[in-house]
């Protein structure tokens, strides 16, 4: 019996150690898109929210061409759960990344039209990421379309 | 009746449906259109020239207001550091600082309008009073009841030309007011607008006439070291603001030929004013001089002073023996009682001391001058009087030695 009290006293500490500090709720949203032109080595940066992000994955993905990147300008938000989307003119995906040390992880490639995107833009609509292009709207979360017209 | 109302509904929302398509807009759209008019005002507030030009602006702000009130809330999350508001009062702000600069701009504009004015009157007057005083200067030794009158003028003309400096000296502020001043380099508008203010008060031509005035005044009359003392004053108070306003007004005027000219004129002005200035106290000895009817050989130094005086003393000296002694005697007085000892050494000597015009040795020189001169037309007898003095004592001292004699012939 005193055995077994002790094995639990031992359990609860060893959990109580083992607890991760949480904040919460924490909202991350960006009020709007930053439209970020890309530089001549694929990078882009965002002054407001001090963040550089090498575009030139992104860009290979979606075209399958290493240069494709040049002269062209990305669109990025992030929602409220900290993931960010981005997409560009001609894109047919957007894409879902999220935070990891040093870089951003492909969380979800959300695709939106064959004919890719002319003038595309994100709004920020909670708990949704609106895409626009033209007169064509949709709501977005990391997971995927949530509706709307197209 | 059924099918009729789903038809309706079904209407609506396409309706509804298109106009939300329609009216799809990115808020990035809109938050940049916001900055791009919020720019656009700014600058259309900064460039504006005449109040008319501002007085649109705030109706360009009005309409900014309106237009992006419904998105107040976006632009209150997007806009960075300021939010909507302070955005708006801060167009506000600079509308209003901006209404303040040309109301006082407008002040300053009919404040320079009634100067211009009265230097224009005074201008005249001045031209009348000198006239005057010339004709008197004239009359001076002629006429004698005319002094009080003429020194009655000269103090008119000086307060009235003083006056008008003031005036000049307003102008000039006005012109280039004192913030304007301090800037390192001056902008387009600001060029322009001394220009216009300059050209539509004729400020260049007004220093000029002011100068030319100040310079005719000394010249026309013979000034006391007071007025002098009074005058340098002004004249460091005008070439002070001048000189500030100046060099600024060259850069105005860089590409403009004639003005350049006018500015170097002024320049050359300043510099014969300071001169006369200087010239005017021995001018001013000169005429005490000749009021009593000595004539001394021009001077324009101390040196030269005191080699006119010695001169004309030692010329006296010469012609002690060929001139009556009457005569000699009437010049002495009128140089040195009349002149020298009553105005001279008592009115300018400590004016050319301390001003440096004038050494401590060339005073004693002269002075000394005086004394030999005064030596040779009146003679001291003090050995005459060394000899009477012996013979009464020597007399005396016999006399009591004769009466002591006797007394002792009786006790022996």
């Amino acid at each position: 019996m005193k055995r077994l009290i002790i094995l639990f006293l031992f359990l609860i500490l060893l959990i109580a150690a083992c607890s991760v500090l949480t904040l919460q709720p924490a909202n991350f949203g960006w009020p709007i898109e930053s439209v970020l032109p890309v530089d001549d080595e694929g990078k882009v940066t965002d002054d407001r929210y001090s963040i550089e992000i090498n575009t030139v994955g992104l860009f290979f993905d979606e075209f399958q061409d290493s240069l494709s990147y040049r002269g062209k300008e990305v669109r990025m938000i992030r929602d409220n759960q900290g993931f960010y989307f981005l997409t560009a003119s001609d894109f047919k995906n957007v894409y879902v990344f999220k935070v990891d040390e040093g870089k951003l992880v492909l969380e979800n490639k959300i695709f939106i039209s064959e004919f890719g995107l002319q003038t595309p833009a994100f709004n920020q609509r909670d708990p949704y990421i609106e895409l626009i292009d033209g007169t064509n709207k949709m709501n977005l979360t990391y997971k995927g379309v949530e509706g709307g017209s197209k | 009746m059924k099918s009729n109302y789903v038809t309706q509904l079904f209407i609506l929302l396409i309706v509804f449906g298109i106009g939300n398509s329609i009216f799809a807009q990115s808020d990035r759209e809109i938050v940049d259109k916001f900055k791009a008019e919020y720019v656009s005002i700014e600058k259309s507030i900064k460039d504006a020239t005449t109040l008319q030009e501002l007085n649109l602006v705030l109706d360009e702000i009005t309409m900014l207001k309106q237009d992006f009130a419904q998105h107040k809330e976006l632009l209150d999350k997007s806009l960075y550091p300021d939010k909507y508001d302070a955005s708006m009062e801060k167009l506000n702000k600079a509308y209003l600082l901006r209404q303040g600069d040309f109301s006082t701009i407008d002040v300053l504009q009919t404040e320079v309008g009634e100067l211009k004015q009265q230097v224009e009157f005074l201008n005249q007057r001045n031209n009348e009073l000198l006239v005057q005083v010339q004709k008197l200067e004239d009359q001076r030794q002629k006429d004698a009841k005319s002094i009080k009158k003429l020194e009655n003028l000269v103090a008119e003309l000086r307060s009235s030309i003083r006056e008008r400096d003031n005036l000049v000296l307003s102008m000039i502020d006005s012109l280039m007011p004192p913030t304007m001043r301090d800037k390192e380099n001056l902008t387009i508008e600001d060029k322009d607008m001394v220009a216009s203010e300059e050209k539509k008060d004729n400020v260049l031509s007004n220093v000029k006439t002011t100068i030319r005035d100040n310079i005719r005044f000394i010249q026309a009359t013979s000034l006391k070291p007071k007025d002098l003392e009074s005058i340098r004053e002004q004249q460091k108070d005008f070439v002070t603001k001048w000189q500030k306003v100046g060099v600024k007004l060259v850069e105005v005027y860089a590409e403009d030929g004639n003005k350049t000219e006018e500015l170097k004129q002024i320049d050359e002005l300043f510099n014969e004013w300071s001169t006369v200035v200087k010239q005017e106290a021995w001018e001013s000895i000169i005429d005490e001089f000749s009021l009593n009817g000595i004539e001394l050989m021009s001077f324009k130094s101390g040196a030269e002073f005191t080699n006119s005086v010695d001169m004309f003393i030692g010329d006296e000296l010469k012609n002690l023996g060929v001139k009556s002694d009457e005569e000699s005697k009437r010049t002495y007085s009128q140089f040195a009682d009349s002149t020298w000892f009553a105005t001279i050494q008592p009115v300018w000597m400590n004016y050319l001391v301390e001003n440096k015009m004038l050494t401590d040795e060339n005073k004693n020189k002269m002075e000394s001058k005086i004394s030999e001169w005064k030596n040779a037309l009146y003679p001291s007898y003090w050995w005459i009087y060394l000899i009477v003095a012996v013979v009464v004592i020597a007399g005396a001292a016999f006399f009591f030695m004769k009466r002591k004699k006797p007394a002792s012939n009786v006790s022996e």
